[in-house]
């Protein structure tokens, strides 16, 4: 009985947290972005090695964000965090276009999972302050995004370390979760 | 379930009977009842316990019973894949940033779909990549692809010409200043060949809007288009996707443009 009112009431008035995954390769900034989503400013970082998680409240809606490291050597741990997840940030390094292949194998690798099959992705283009950043068109192919024909996904160039795009790519993301539930 | 799925199924059951007996069930090759000469030819072998068996028993035994049994089985998967199949067309919606291909894509999914909350349509944003949406009208099941519409992003609009059964292309009535622009991007579209004789239908958006141009003054724009059209499907539909003004008529004939054109055939898809 209780557990009925429970389930009412929180289909009523609770908001269920939204799961958000952070990906992408090392340096790319996930972890710069994880806080500059949090708490709004600039922190220093070093590279990951684990995660790190923080619970983001945007727009009545919270988000339990996890930020993975991004290493080669930890990469094959992302699987583990995959099920119930409602979204995945992937942030590219705009300007790394060296390492651009690497980051479209481990995309494509990640959205054949069957536990991500109905999660939203949404590419950060990150970088953007730097000059010879790719643009969104040039992101998109070169991720190899055009192949994918039933997952929505959208690109945002955002800068961490300016903070720009970041709220655009959060209230998207808000609106398109809310729409899902 | 809803009970009106299992009656929208039933009401179908006259149809597939048609069907079956216009299409008798294919048996595979060793399921076949076996004919005289085969039978000879089996009847050199030994039978199962080192017996040789003669060949008409054994044809009797083995062959018929089976047959009989694969043969309902045939009709009854047969029927199940009549019953739960779904024909999948896919189409693609296109246009300029700003002409409310999002917009249109929302309000197609709200109306036909039941349950569906959509997003609020003044909280809809530039679409850098793709949004999709499912729905069922129908037999026919639509899958649209909707991409985003600026400049630099029109490169990627090609990829999906291949795959796609229909193209929806939204204009911006409101917008006289970027006609010959719209204009342009749809005379590269459709001159490409990825997309010859696919249905096109043309949506002169924003119609709600008083100061806006009228169908007959797209279509004047647009008439050189006319001679690179080819054969294929085309309507220009008049259409306000925020107040959901010819919508619906939009996607009716989309559908039936799609279902009859032969050359691209639908995926099919068993919905269970």
């Amino acid at each position: 009985m209780g557990g009925f009112f429970s389930t009412i009431f929180s289909s009523l008035f609770g908001t269920r947290e939204m799961r958000i995954l952070i990906l992408g390769l090392d340096g790319a900034g996930k972890t710069t972005i994880l806080y500059r989503l949090q708490v709004g400013e600039v922190v220093t970082t070093i590279p990951t090695i684990g995660f790190n998680v923080e619970t983001v409240t945007y727009k009545n809606l919270k988000f339990q964000v996890w930020d993975l490291g991004g290493q080669t050597s930890i990469r094959p741990y992302w699987r583990c965090y995959y099920s119930n997840t409602d979204a995945v940030i992937y942030v590219v390094d705009s300007c790394d276009r060296d390492r651009i292949g690497v980051s479209k194998s481990e995309l494509v690798a990640m959205l054949e999972e069957e536990e991500l099959r109905k999660a939203i992705l949404v590419v950060f283009a990150n970088k953007q302050d730097m000059e010879q950043a790719m643009t969104p068109t040039e992101m998109a192919n070169s991720l190899g995004l055009p192949a994918l024909k039933d997952r929505k996904w959208q690109i945002f160039k955002t800068s961490a370390t300016k903070g720009t795009g970041l709220d655009e790519a959060m209230e998207w993301l808000v609106e398109t979760l809310k729409s899902r539930q | 379930m809803p009970y009106f799925f299992w009656l929208e199924r039933l009401t179908r059951a006259p149809l597939f009977l048609h069907w079956v007996a216009t299409n008798p069930p294919e048996l595979p090759p060793q399921l076949q009842p076996s004919t005289g000469s085969a039978s000879v030819v089996k009847a050199d072998k030994l039978g199962p316990r080192g017996l040789v068996v003669p060949a008409g028993i054994r044809s009797f035994q083995k062959a018929s019973p089976c047959s009989k049994r694969s043969r309902m089985y045939t009709l009854l998967s047969g029927l199940y894949k009549y019953m739960f199949r779904r024909d999948e067309y896919c189409i693609l919606i296109l246009g300029l940033d700003n002409a409310g291909k999002t917009t249109f894509l929302e309000q197609t999914k709200t109306r036909f779909n039941r349950n569906y909350k959509g997003m609020s349509l003044s909280k809809i944003t530039t679409t850098v990549g793709l949004n999709i949406g499912t729905i069922d009208v129908g037999k026919a099941r639509l899958m649209f692809w909707d991409l985003g519409g600026q400049e630099e992003l029109q490169s990627l609009w090609d990829k999906y010409y291949a795959e796609s059964h229909g193209v929806i292309y939204v204009i911006d009535s409101t917008d006289e200043e970027r006609l010959s622009e719209t204009k342009r991007a749809f005379e590269k579209m459709i001159t490409s060949e990825a997309l010859e004789g696919v249905p096109i239908l043309v949506l002169a958006n924003k119609q709600d809007v008083e100061t806006c141009l009228s169908i007959p003054d797209i279509k004047t724009a647009f008439s050189d288009c006319i001679n690179k059209i080819g054969k294929r499907d085309c309507l220009t539909q008049a259409c306000s996707a925020l107040t959901g003004k010819g919508v619906n008529e939009g996607i009716e004939w989309m559908v039936k443009c799609v279902v009859r054109n032969i050359h691209r055939p639908p995926r099919q898809k068993d919905i269970t």
